[in-house]
């Protein structure tokens, strides 16, 4: 559904994005994540085809987005980490325009409105004005704006942020709603946590680049194990590094955490191996590995 | 068939039943106040003159604000990018912008606007009537679309900085286009002015063809009206990331050059003057596009090493697509100084050519610095540096010769100084370019 191809985006004397290349399959949820600075807001701008990168190609949905950026508006979703609202309209007038501005025909525009609110709940807002809505209930009306034409694709930076947890795991239920219904979502978003319950795919950007890009996460689930040691884990470290489904380790003091992506045969193995090797094991714990861990490991990694 | 949805969003918010009730009778209090200050009120002057008055604040005033806010508030308040990708037109966005902040203003102004003509045709008729009530309506409209066309340039070379953008530069830089279309239309409205027959029916010489200076500045008001719109046109495409070749660019400044060089007095019994009369005009407006495209538009180093790129690519079209237009518009202004340097009794054009080459080379030195937060605001500082304090101190000091060196002339020695500081500074600038410019970090 999006594919991209050497992208290069460059700011005078910088640059943001560097030879970055990778596609999404369609009906994915991808969280884009990294730290600040990382270019993720960059990548945003450049396949919603509000800016134009130095070379690269970028294709969505089959279309070129440098040589055909309008037919991709009409195609995909944007909202903006930093997005406004006509703060002086009610949030049905916002609505009424959104599909308008989208080319909704007439006898559709109310159903669409209508249908829009129903999604993101905003029924019992339509007739008040932007500016008495709560920070949740902007943040439900930017994506409803976004979305009110059903485009294939949304791209939607730090959607969550400034979020109370209930309207959270609202949005997380949208998402998974959108996805059900067949749109592809790229989210960025710092909070790892709250990428868990609907992400399938996982980008994580560093300084302009790729560093690692996780797809179907949710089907192909490593676990994160963790060992504590009585004493001497630095001695059982390079038994564990060396066993098989061990993807990668780390000693930290008497602990020794692993990303494990084997079976749980495999696990038993391993635990046996340890116990018989004489290791003074005084914990083991597994848990389904999480985003965060995978982050996080993709740190050390550097 | 539906209305601009950007004129309907304005519709909503500026045509409250209070504002539309209040409007009529605001403004036809004050007129019928104005015209009881005279006793018949279809000649009375005051009356006239409140009407020309109002239509002056309603539509130039408080609609040139709203039509230079009109993009500059979308961005401000991080709307803009959602109406970037809509499925509107350019056209549709031209249209909205135009028409839909100044939406309410033009409610009030049209109503101004018929009492003002309606005042007026006691004493004008036919075509003089015509013109008058056609410039009056093509000056609001030039206010308004120069204001926003103006912002629309600023908000092309925002650069993504956060700053909030005020609309006042733009609003006045639309009230002196405006202004200029103006001048004849208010001179008429004055009361108690003298032989106004004369005034109404003053001719013009324009490529040696006598034309009434009325018509004259109707077709030229509604021409730079045209190209106003063609422009805010071509800035929505490019807000849009759609093709925006640089022949809307060219087209315009051939055309005022053409335009201008009509102004000349015929002077064909004297071909050296004749070639040089009929070519300054033409050359210093040349120079003025040369001058404000190359400090106007926002051109980086990563559009210069695109441009390159694509042109060793060998795609030509897109490369002329996106080089910068200063470097199109130097040719002709170098064109014009040369074909006066070589057609007439002076070079002084070439003076003018050399120190312009050093301007811009400036320009790139502080530009070509990634260092440099405002190189525009930097130039234009040490440009003021160069033509005026310079210049002064040389003059305080009684060394007129001194005076030559930073000022451009057909003096040897400003020859000399001109083309030497530009090939110094063009030096430098290369320099900057193989030290910042050539590739990112």
């Amino acid at each position: 559904m999006i594919t991209v191809r050497n992208l290069v985006y460059e700011y005078p004397g910088k640059k943001a994005l560097k030879d970055v290349s990778f596609s999404i399959p369609e009906g994915s949820v991808t969280a884009l994540v990294g730290p600040n600075g990382a270019g993720k807001t960059t990548l945003l701008r450049c396949l919603a085809a509000i800016d134009e990168p130095f070379s690269g190609q970028i294709e969505i949905a089959g279309i070129d987005v440098t040589a055909e950026p309008r037919r991709v508006h009409r195609v995909l979703g944007y909202l903006s980490d930093f997005f406004g609202l006509y703060e002086d309209l009610t949030v049905k007038q916002c609505l009424t325009f959104a599909a308008w501005l989208h080319a909704i025909p007439d006898d559709q525009v109310d159903r669409q409105v209508d249908k829009v609110a129903g999604q993101l709940e905003l029924h019992p807002w339509l007739a008040n004005k932007v500016k008495n809505l709560s920070r949740g209930w902007r943040q439900r009306l930017g994506i409803a704006q976004a979305i009110i034409h059903e485009p294939k694709i949304v791209l939607l930076d730090e959607p969550a942020a400034g979020l109370d947890p209930e309207a959270r795991i609202s949005i997380s239920q949208l998402f998974r709603d959108l996805q059900r219904q067949g749109m592809t979502i790229v989210v960025s978003s710092h909070i790892l946590a709250e990428l868990e319950d609907y992400c399938t795919d996982m980008l994580v950007l560093r300084d302009g680049a790729i560093v690692e890009h996780r797809e179907n996460t949710t089907q192909q689930q490593a676990m994160s194990l963790r060992i504590i040691f009585a004493k001497d884990a630095e001695r059982y470290h390079p038994i564990i590094n060396a066993f098989a489904g061990i993807a990668s380790s780390t000693l930290e003091g008497d602990v020794i955490r692993a990303r494990f992506t084997g079976d749980a045969d495999q696990q038993q193995e391993l635990l046996k191996k340890l116990i018989a090797e004489g290791a003074p094991i005084k914990g083991f714990d597994s848990s389904a590995e999480r985003l965060q861990d995978i982050y996080l490991s993709l740190g050390k990694k550097d | 068939m539906r209305l601009n949805p950007e004129i309907q969003r304005n519709l909503w918010l500026e045509f409250s039943p209070h504002r539309l009730f209040a409007m009529p009778i605001v403004l036809g209090l004050i007129l019928y106040i104005a015209g009881c200050a005279n006793d018949n009120l279809n000649e009375s002057h005051a009356f006239e003159m409140t009407a020309v008055t109002l239509y002056f604040l309603l539509v130039k005033i408080w609609g040139g604000h709203k039509a230079a806010e009109a993009v500059l508030q979308e961005v401000n308040d991080n709307t803009w990018d959602f109406q970037k990708l809509s499925a509107l037109s350019p056209w549709d966005l031209t249209i909205g912008k135009l028409f839909g902040g100044s939406s309410f203003t033009w409610y009030g102004g049209l109503m101004v606007y018929v009492a003002a003509v309606w005042a007026v045709s006691n004493r004008l008729n036919g075509a003089d009537l015509f013109c008058y009530a056609a410039l009056m309506l093509l000056s609001g409209l030039i206010v308004q679309a120069a204001a926003l066309f103006t912002s629309l340039i600023a908000v092309q070379n925002r650069n993504g900085a956060h700053n909030k953008m005020r609309p006042l530069p733009y609003h006045f830089a639309g009230l002196v286009i405006g202004g200029i279309f103006a001048i004849d239309n208010t001179w008429q409205s004055i009361p108690y002015k003298t032989n106004l027959q004369n005034i109404q029916h003053h001719f013009i010489s324009w490529y040696g063809t006598a034309y009434e200076l009325n018509s004259f500045l109707t077709i030229t008001a509604l021409v730079t009206l045209g190209w106003l719109v063609a422009g805010i046109y071509w800035q929505m495409r490019g807000q849009l990331k759609m093709p925006t070749s640089p022949w809307l660019w060219l087209g315009f400044v051939l055309f005022w050059i053409g335009y201008s060089g009509g102004f000349t007095p015929d002077m064909s019994g004297h071909p050296q003057y004749f070639v040089e009369t009929r070519g300054l005009i033409p050359f210093f407006l040349s120079l003025a596009f040369l001058y404000v495209i190359t400090f106007q538009e926002g051109w980086t180093t990563v559009r210069y090493r695109r441009c390159l790129s694509a042109w060793k690519e060998k795609h030509y079209s897109k490369a002329f697509e996106i080089c910068p237009r200063w470097v199109l518009t130097y040719p002709i202004c170098l064109a014009l100084a040369l074909w006066i340097g070589t057609t007439s009794a002076t070079i002084f054009t070439l003076g003018f050519m050399f120190f312009a080459t050093r301007d811009i080379a400036i320009l790139h030195i502080f530009k070509l610095n990634p260092e440099n937060q405002n190189p525009t605001r930097t130039t234009k500082f040490y440009l003021a540096l160069l033509y005026l304090l310079l210049p002064a101190l040389f003059a305080v000091l009684h060394i007129p010769d001194g005076l030559l060196l930073f000022v451009p002339s057909d003096k040897v020695a400003s020859l000399l100084s001109g083309s030497m500081q530009a090939a110094i500074f063009i030096n430098f600038a290369l320099s900057r370019w193989h030290r910042f410019g050539v590739k990112a970090a």
